[in-house]
């Protein structure tokens, strides 16, 4: 007896000592992320404009959002946009790690590393402005499609096109972060590995599809998992090149609770946006959990 | 157990800098509280001087308080001192005759309502603001009526005055008036289309974009339907139009009402450069309207005044027309009436007044006109500094000259018409569809 007091005692104080430790860290979040998140959801029932106090409404601002027109435009958009860049980014980030990984252990590796990670630091505002200049019909795009005889395209002012270009710029912008993310994760998968593999006569392929996926799932379920809840959030690349236009064929959710935020000023509504949002990442993420969560049983 | 020690004394001083953060937060709040209420003492004091002790030159000491002041850039790229070398150099003698310090900060364009409504609602904002678009924030009592702090005899000296009124309140003082929407035409291309004198009405005005595109070949005219700053393409590529075609734009209860007649003629003369191929699938991606039209490929635009100066340093050979005259004769366009007001919330109202009357005075208002951008003077004392070109248009059509209609959540308003316009001109939508989702829209949104 004397032996299981003893225990509840230690337990009890390692987790005195456990909660200890994570207080500040506790603290800092519960300020600046779960608090913030319950005040959205409170703003969400209320009709609030910055200056007057909140009044309570209700449930009113989500039947808006769903009576509204933009709303559907902006969520297809958001969809579609995750749809594009999530698979885009995460294939491309392995790809290339994996090729790094494989054929390019130099310096010269380490600078194309570094050179693709160099749009993840830069500002997405000052990296879209220059995109746009890329992109404009009289644009560096269409000047070098007209050496090789082609008329150009109307990249930002063709629905279709437009969105690709906001993709594009967005792939471009996160893909490097991922990719260093895939190459210390490839780095660390044992070389024993590869060299047997090697031995048993498996091509590069074979051994990229049979050893580096499966080594590198739980970081494929993070890059996943971030580039999901990144792309919902998509916000600054459509603010800078397109404004959501032409028409609202690049409207994303996040453009929208900006717009109704802080150019309307109707705050209770965007925070129903926003509530929206985060369910919407939140059912995403579950998906994704199970998948993940099946594919390891199997 | 040391070990344990160890990481439990590392996880307490995590914790005491947490705490001390606070604390230190809980001792500059303290402050805070003390120089605010230092701050009240001397806006007390200074509200005394305002009242009683300003001395015969018009100065008063303020006791060293502090406001801030937040204007956007004027100043073009290649000028001699940018928009904040000017402000805190016109300021130097207005802190030292009335011991108090100004801080001007330049806001860009860019996005420049919404710093302005953050800035206010933070509590970080300026006490005097320059605003273009005022209503949601004089609406939602963020900013002073000014009535109280100006004389009439002040007052009686500003040209424009009145336009700083909403719904019968005054809230704005009238800074910067001018910067019309104006035709410009490319003279040289003109003339080598036969064509020798400025187009003034809708027919004249598409004979000759039709003239222009067979005769020579040059894109006759754009509008900048790609561009992401909404409002400056509303001031140059509806409005003008809509007036034109005799509209009002607010109905008796100050709502916006464009699903009318005058709206359909106004999207249908618009629809129209597409449909006699004035305009091609691109026009929902120009937004450098301005640079074309310098270099030549852009025979007419309508633009602002204040562009004139480049297009003659250019090289263009240009001529315009204030406005062009609508089917049933009616000439308009848009003017700038951008304002100065006091914020609601400002500790140093008396003193901001004083900034802002000292922003307005003819001296400085000349200098800003001379040396950053020309425009129309604002008081009765001023001079006129904009390009000679325009000074009769300025001084005797006034009448054709309409400013931002005021109302409420009007930059939602414009950014639904400015997106289903695009989708008028990518085919989804006809001019009726517009109009109708436009308005369905927007009152969707203000319930």
């Amino acid at each position: 007896m004397a032996g299981k007091g003893k225990k509840t005692k230690r337990t009890k104080r390692q987790a005195f000592y456990g909660m200890l430790y994570i207080l500040p860290a506790f603290v800092v979040i519960m300020t600046f992320c779960v608090i913030t998140i319950f005040m959205t959801m409170y703003y969400s029932l209320t009709d609030f404009n910055m200056y007057s106090p909140p009044e309570f409404v209700g449930i009113k601002n989500y039947l808006t959002v769903f009576q509204n027109k933009t709303f559907y435009a902006a969520l297809t958009n958001t969809v579609k946009y995750v749809a594009v860049t999530v698979p885009v980014q995460v294939v491309l980030a392995l790809g290339i790690a994996a090729f790094l990984a494989e054929k390019l252990r130099n310096s010269y590796g380490g600078f194309l590393r570094s050179a693709m990670f160099i749009p993840q630091i830069v500002s997405a505002i000052a990296a879209s402005a220059v995109w746009k200049l890329i992109f404009r019909t009289d644009g560096i795009l269409n000047s070098i499609l007209a050496v090789f005889g082609s008329e150009g395209m109307n990249w930002l002012g063709d629905k279709q096109l437009a969105f690709l270009c906001v993709a594009v710029v967005s792939i471009w912008k996160s893909a490097g972060y991922f990719l260093v993310i895939y190459y210390a994760g490839i780095m660390g998968v044992s070389s024993e590995l590869h060299e047997a593999a090697i031995v048993d006569g498996a091509s590069a392929m074979k051994r990229f599809w049979y050893i580096t996926i499966p080594s590198v799932k739980p970081i494929t379920y993070m890059v996943i998992t971030l580039s999901v809840i990144w792309s919902f959030q998509t916000f600054d690349v459509v603010y800078q090149m397109t404004g959501g236009g032409p028409g609202t064929s690049t409207i994303t959710l996040a453009y929208m609770i900006y717009q109704f935020a802080f150019a309307n000023y109707k705050l209770g509504f965007a925070s129903a946006l926003a509530v929206i949002l985060l369910l919407f990442v939140l059912l995403i993420h579950l998906i994704q959990d199970i998948f993940f969560k099946e594919k390891k049983e199997a | 157990m040391k070990k344990k020690w160890l990481a439990l004394l590392i996880g307490a001083s995590m914790l005491m800098g947490t705490l001390t953060a606070c604390g230190s937060g809980e001792a500059a709040s303290e402050s805070g509280q003390s120089q605010a209420s230092q701050t009240q003492s001397q806006e007390t004091g200074t509200q005394e001087a305002a009242a009683g002790t300003g001395d015969a030159s018009g100065t008063t000491d303020f006791g060293g308080a502090e406001i801030s002041v937040w204007v956007p850039p004027y100043a073009s790229s290649d000028a001699a001192q940018n928009d904040q070398e000017f402000w805190d150099a016109q300021f130097d003698t207005f802190e030292a005759e009335n011991n108090c310090t100004v801080h001007v900060e330049i806001v860009p364009w860019d996005g420049y309502i919404q710093k302005i409504t953050t800035g206010l609602t933070s509590g970080d904002g300026p006490d005097v603001l320059y605003i273009d678009t005022p209503y949601d924030l004089a609406a939602a009592g963020a900013l002073e009526p000014l009535e109280s702090y100006f004389t009439e005899e002040e007052t009686a000296n500003y040209i424009y005055w009145d336009l700083g009124q909403i719904n019968g309140t005054q809230y704005l003082a009238p800074m910067l008036v001018g910067n019309a929407s104006i035709l410009y035409c490319n003279m040289d291309i003109l003339n080598e289309a036969g064509i020798q004198a400025v187009p003034q009405t809708w027919e004249e005005f598409m004979d000759a974009c039709m003239t222009i595109q067979e005769t020579t070949g040059v894109q006759p005219f754009l509008q900048s339907w790609g561009g992401t700053v909404v409002k400056g393409v509303i001031t140059t590529s509806f409005l003008p139009y809509y007036w034109q075609a005799g509209g009002e734009f607010l109905d008796s209860e100050g709502k916006p009402s464009i699903n009318n007649e005058y709206g359909l003629k106004t999207l249908e003369f618009l629809k129209s450069f597409m449909d006699n191929g004035i305009y091609n699938e691109t026009i929902t991606a120009e937004d450098d309207i301005k640079t074309k039209f310098q270099s030549g490929e852009l025979a007419m635009y309508v633009g602002d005044t204040g562009s004139a100066s480049s297009h003659t340093e250019k090289g263009i050979n240009w001529d315009f027309t204030p406005a062009l005259t609508g089917t049933d004769g009616i000439q308009a366009t848009w003017i700038a009436a951008d304002s100065l007001a006091i914020a609601s919330n400002s500790e140093n109202k008396e003193l901001a007044a004083a900034a802002m009357k000292y922003m307005l005075s003819a001296p400085v208002m000349d200098a800003f006109h001379e040396q950053m951008y020309a425009m129309c003077p604002i008081t009765t004392d001023a001079a006129y500094y904009d390009n000679e070109r325009f000074q009769t248009m300025y001084t005797e059509q006034a009448d054709i000259f309409n400013n931002w209609p005021q109302f409420e959540n009007a930059d939602s308003f414009w950014d639904i018409l400015f997106k289903n316009i695009q989708f008028m001109y990518m085919g989804d939508m006809t001019p009726q569809e517009v109009l109708d989702d436009t308005m369905a829209q927007y009152e969707s949104q203000i319930v």
